[in-house]
């Protein structure tokens, strides 16, 4: 019946499924964005083969990690469990290129160059070239204007750039990106990072990784070492659960977040106001048809079953072009930008789930109009 | 070909006694300053299987009565039972129960838009069901043709003519063969041809299916259908009119078509 009654007004069909489909584009959009960015905020974090993070309690961001003490270290490597680890220095720096007065914000990380703890062998394979006192290891993919400076590293040459008042020199490139947080990333020794933010102290580490034997659990080798070591200074996180963290992080503490989920709602809020135009200029056009059937004796909680069965059919219709096209918009922004938009599996679902709730919602609202259907008025 | 056997069968309702009885009905609309007596001291009865016209000037409270003996509205004053069923006591429940007895017919024919002829009257037939129809498909046909659509049983209600739609909505009022049929006025859209054959239709309908009918009309070239005339003023009745009809009968023996051939060549009745 409800499907009939959608199906007779063939524009205010359309109309309808283009209302939801638009505001699910929207919703897939400002998700897929906001996802995107947060997920750059832990990109470096991607670089390290690290199950387990150890952290100053007051680590915010990946640039604004604070300190713990170094010692902890060898306190968690006699953690059963615990296969190996490493000091990681973080910080954030302006770095200038000599051909441009502008600069980038750039992110640091200070790693002993005996270190194994990257994941990537273009890393890797370059961190002997780090024994040189004030060399750098520099991302191609840093935001511009570093394009000069990046095609003379390519070259082989080492190139010069200014980094909070010290000229250091760029000795090998490797791939990461830019993030919401950060312009890029360069790797250094841990000799030349104190140099560069001499308010480091040798005793003090950024952040802790620590390997995880083969075959052991990394939540409950973690909670071990909660149990050995002081909660005052140092926070044990997975490192899924660190990368977590910091998203959330981002969500709360950032325009960002605030912008997108704003984003959302309106989106939300657009496809209820068009399924409730929409249902209830049906529910009105219909309403001597509805009082019909009254009058014959169907019930009142029949006609509501007329009214939801369109709106779940308006949900369930308008979602299915609604993230065909939000995968073609992922696809295009991806190619378009260095933003990789993913659409992990429980989007899909939650998207879903908002627009039966925005349909379901609008059909609530327009069967208040049912009411006028009053079978004594068909007369 | 249509199944004769399910297109005649006179219909045994189940109670006993009238099909509407009223008494000492009182309606009053609105309250306070705006309050507005309807029907005053209003009493009728119709037996089961009886054709009653309800006249009356515009405004004096027919389609009022008609509310409130198909359970449409609530009894305010007075005592209405309609086939059996005390509306005084009756909740929204109960009430649903009654009308799903009834066939009503409108003055438009109310079908549905986005529904054909067929599922129109298919969900008249839904909401009877619990008598358990042997086969619905052919209990709807058979409907079609008393009323000759039975060509346009797939059509869209859009696609018909006035008289056309009416008569699908009388179908559909008569499918189930309910034991009472209130009409308000199912012939003023339509011309006196088409109206003609409507009620004649309806009537014979009626008498087949041993269906009761309260029709309200203003309408006086129909008169002759009825078996009995009431008429009302100002929220009561002012006279009523017991009609002869002694060719009930052949009247019903002959078919349809055969029926409105004949009529057209009779003589205008007199009031
Ligand atoms: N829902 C209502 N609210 C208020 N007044 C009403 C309502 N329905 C009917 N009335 C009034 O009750 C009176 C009787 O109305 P009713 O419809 O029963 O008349 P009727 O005999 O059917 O007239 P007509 O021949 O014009 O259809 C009218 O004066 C009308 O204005
Ligand atoms: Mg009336």
């Amino acid at each position: 019946m409800g499907w009939r009654q959608l199906r007779h007004s063939k524009t205010r069909l359309i109309v309808a499924l283009a209302g939801v489909a638009v505001a699910d584009v929207l919703i897939f959009m400002q998700l897929g964005i906001m996802g995107a960015l947060f997920e750059t905020a832990v990109t470096p974090l991607r670089m390290f083969k690290a199950d387990i993070v150890l952290l100053s309690p007051e680590v915010r961001e990946l640039g604004q990690s604070g300190t713990l003490p170094r010692r902890r270290l060898y306190q968690a490597l006699g953690v059963e469990g615990v296969a190996s680890g490493s000091v990681l220095q973080i910080g954030a720096a302006s770095f200038r290129s000599p051909s441009s007065i502008r600069q980038a914000n750039v992110m640091v990380f200070g790693v002993d160059p005996d270190f194994d703890g990257f994941s990537r062998p273009e890393i890797a394979s370059q961190l002997s070239k780090l024994r040189v006192a004030d060399a750098l290891l520099f991302d191609r993919l840093t935001r511009q204007p570093f394009g000069a400076v990046v095609a003379r590293a390519e070259g082989g040459h080492a190139v010069p750039v200014e980094v909070t008042g010290r000229t250091v020199s760029i000795v090998g490139l490797f791939s990461l990106g830019a993030s919401v947080a950060s312009d890029g990333s360069a790797i250094a020794s841990d000799q030349t990072f104190l140099r560069l933010f001499p308010r480091n102290s040798a005793a003090a580490a950024s952040a802790i990784l620590l390997k995880v034997a083969p075959g052991a659990d990394a939540e409950t080798v973690a909670e071990r070492i909660r149990r050995v070591l002081p909660a005052s200074d140092t926070k044990v996180m997975a490192t899924e659960q660190y990368a977590d963290y910091v998203k959330q992080f981002m969500q709360d503490n950032t325009p960002i977040g605030f912008i997108f989920t704003f984003g959302v709602i309106v989106g939300f809020f657009i496809g209820f106001a068009i399924v409730y135009q929409i249902l209830s200029a049906d529910v009105n056009d219909h309403l001597p048809e509805y009082a019909t059937l009254k009058a014959m004796g169907y019930t009142h909680r029949y006609l509501l079953g007329v009214v939801f069965e369109e709106a779940f059919l308006l949900a369930a219709l308008g979602f299915v072009p609604g993230i065909l096209l939000s995968f073609v918009l992922y696809w295009l922004l991806g190619a378009g930008t260095e933003l990789a938009i993913a659409m992990p599996a429980s989007r899909p679902v939650l998207v879903l789930a908002m627009t039966l709730a925005m349909c379901l919602f609008s059909g609530a609202v327009a069967t208040r109009r049912l009411k006028a259907a009053d079978p004594a008025d068909v007369f | 070909m249509i199944d004769r056997h399910h297109r005649d069968i006179a219909h045994q309702h189940e109670q006993s006694g009238p099909a509407i009885e009223a008494a000492a009905v009182r309606h009053t609309f609105g309250s306070g300053d705006t309050a507005r007596q309807v029907l005053v001291d209003f009493n009728i009865e119709v037996a089961q299987g009886e054709m009653v016209l309800l006249m009356g000037p515009s405004g004096c409270g027919k389609t009022t009565v008609l509310t409130l003996v198909g359970a449409l509205r609530s009894l305010q004053s007075g005592f209405i039972r309609t086939l059996g069923k005390d509306l005084r006591e009756a909740d929204e429940r109960a009430m649903i129960e009654v009308r799903r007895r009834i066939g009503f017919i409108y003055q438009a024919h109310n079908l549905h838009q986005s529904l054909t002829v067929r599922e129109n009257i298919g969900m008249a037939l839904e909401v009877h069901r619990p008598k358990a129809f042997a086969n619905e498909a052919d209990l709807i046909d058979a409907a079609l043709d008393d009323v000759g659509m039975l060509g346009w049983a797939d059509a869209l209600p859009a696609t018909l003519s006035g008289g056309q739609k009416q008569r699908v909505a009388i179908a559909r009022a008569v499918v189930a063969s309910p034991p009472l049929i209130l009409a308000d006025e199912p012939t003023a859209a339509l011309d006196k041809a088409n109206g003609r054959q409507v009620v004649d239709l309806l009537h014979d309908l009626a008498k087949r299916r041993g269906s009761a009918i309260l029709m309200v009309t203003h309408d006086s070239r129909i008169l002759d259908a009825a078996d009995r005339i009431v008429e009302m003023e100002d929220g009561r009745i002012v006279n009523v009119e017991t009609r002869q009809r002694p060719s009930t009968k052949s009247f019903n023996q002959s078919t349809v078509k055969d029926r409105r051939d004949q009529q057209a060549c009779e003589p205008q009745q007199q009031k």
